[in-house]
């Protein structure tokens, strides 16, 4: 009987391998710049400048979503608390440190997926590395609102980005 | 039929048939890079500092119009597509590495894209993703001899954008993962 269970998991495994072949892939990229092990802190800024939300800027979303300014300021902690809680182990978050990590947020689409770049500058105006393009699964529950949805997706983010800064601090 | 499936001589006859139709289908999956001239085996024998250029100049968007219409960030394009090839090739060719400067590099990649494609895809579970394919020729030149030892043409690479995520940067991204995977 093992041996139809080890066959089917072994035909399970190529289907799955078909169905997703760029499951690997999917969590993106680094590359760029020297080693990232010497830095112990970071202190984090989340711009909106260039955001596309819902292919509106940031001042014409507002207007859209009234209350967009007054959850902006719980939407970028979500944010900061899961980059920290997925990257604490290896580098730890500190407001007063001088290296800096920038989340340039691109893209956020009505299903809070988020299209974020990500930027390490250290104490001496150093770009220590740069990931473009990370991006997260997005909230799909429907029954949500958007701004609800954000939220969620902030978080989501988050987590992706904590997981690119583990890949250079391990 | 369903005592059929469920007797086990007949289920180890079902597995083992869709476990060899599923493999030859991966399998038979063709090479979307075709080799033109140069040394074949390029990427798995050279090693040594290698600097990369990515070039979507005069590319066109599904062959109907310039891409530069489509995309208006193509710089931003270019430097996900760099970034790419860069992280997969760090992964799969161990002995390549990328440098940010011509001086300190042996070979000199240049990937001049000709083409792009975007289109949705449902996927099956029914969640809407994004496809990128791209086409275009690869040529590998040696610096200090001023030689091609590479040249080949590659079309329809393609990349996803992972479920939930119809990001087109992502699909850029994983697109020319993939081609460094149709090299190897």
């Amino acid at each position: 009987m093992t041996n139809y269970l080890r066959v089917a998991m072994i035909a399970f495994a190529t289907f799955v391998s078909i169905i997703f072949p760029n499951a690997k892939a999917t969590n993106n990229q680094n590359n760029l710049i020297g080693s990232s092990q010497s830095y112990k802190d970071f202190n984090i800024v989340i711009d909106f400048s260039q955001a596309k939300i819902c292919d509106m800027s940031e001042e014409s979303f507002a207007e859209y979503e009234r209350d967009w300014n007054k959850d902006k300021p719980d939407i970028l902690s979500k944010m900061i608390e899961s980059v920290i809680l997925s990257s604490k182990k290896y580098i730890t978050y500190n407001k007063q440190s001088s290296n800096t990590l920038f989340i340039r947020v691109i893209e956020i689409d009505e299903w809070a997926i988020f299209n974020c770049d990500i930027e390490f500058i250290d104490s001496d105006n150093n770009k220590v590395f740069e990931v473009l393009a990370i991006g997260c699964s997005g909230d799909t529950f429907v029954a949500r609102s958007l701004l609800r949805r954000i939220k969620n997706g902030a978080f989501l983010e988050g987590l992706e980005i904590g997981k690119e800064l583990k890949k250079r601090f391990k | 039929m369903v005592f059929y499936i469920c007797n086990i001589s007949n289920m180890k006859r079902i597995f083992l048939t869709l476990f060899i139709f599923l493999s030859a289908i991966t399998l038979y999956a063709g090479n979307d890079v075709e080799f033109i001239k140069g040394n074949e085996s390029f990427f798995k024998d050279a090693a040594g500092e290698v600097f990369l250029n990515v070039s979507f100049e005069n590319a066109t968007f599904d062959n109907q119009m310039p891409l530069t219409d489509k995309f208006q960030d193509i710089e931003r394009k270019r430097r996900i597509a760099m970034q790419g090839f860069t992280t997969e090739s760090h992964e799969q060719l161990k002995k390549i590495r990328i440098v940010p400067s011509v001086t300190d590099a042996i070979y000199k990649i240049t990937i001049i894209v000709t083409n792009v494609d975007a289109q949705t895809s449902l996927k099956w579970s029914g969640v809407k993703g994004l496809w990128v394919k791209i086409w275009g020729k690869i040529v590998v030149t040696d610096i200090k001899e001023d030689k091609e030892v590479f040249v080949a043409e590659f079309e329809e690479v393609k990349g996803n954008s992972g479920a939930f995520s119809p990001i087109v940067d992502r699909a850029f991204n994983n697109a020319f993962c993939e081609l460094v995977k149709c090299l190897k």
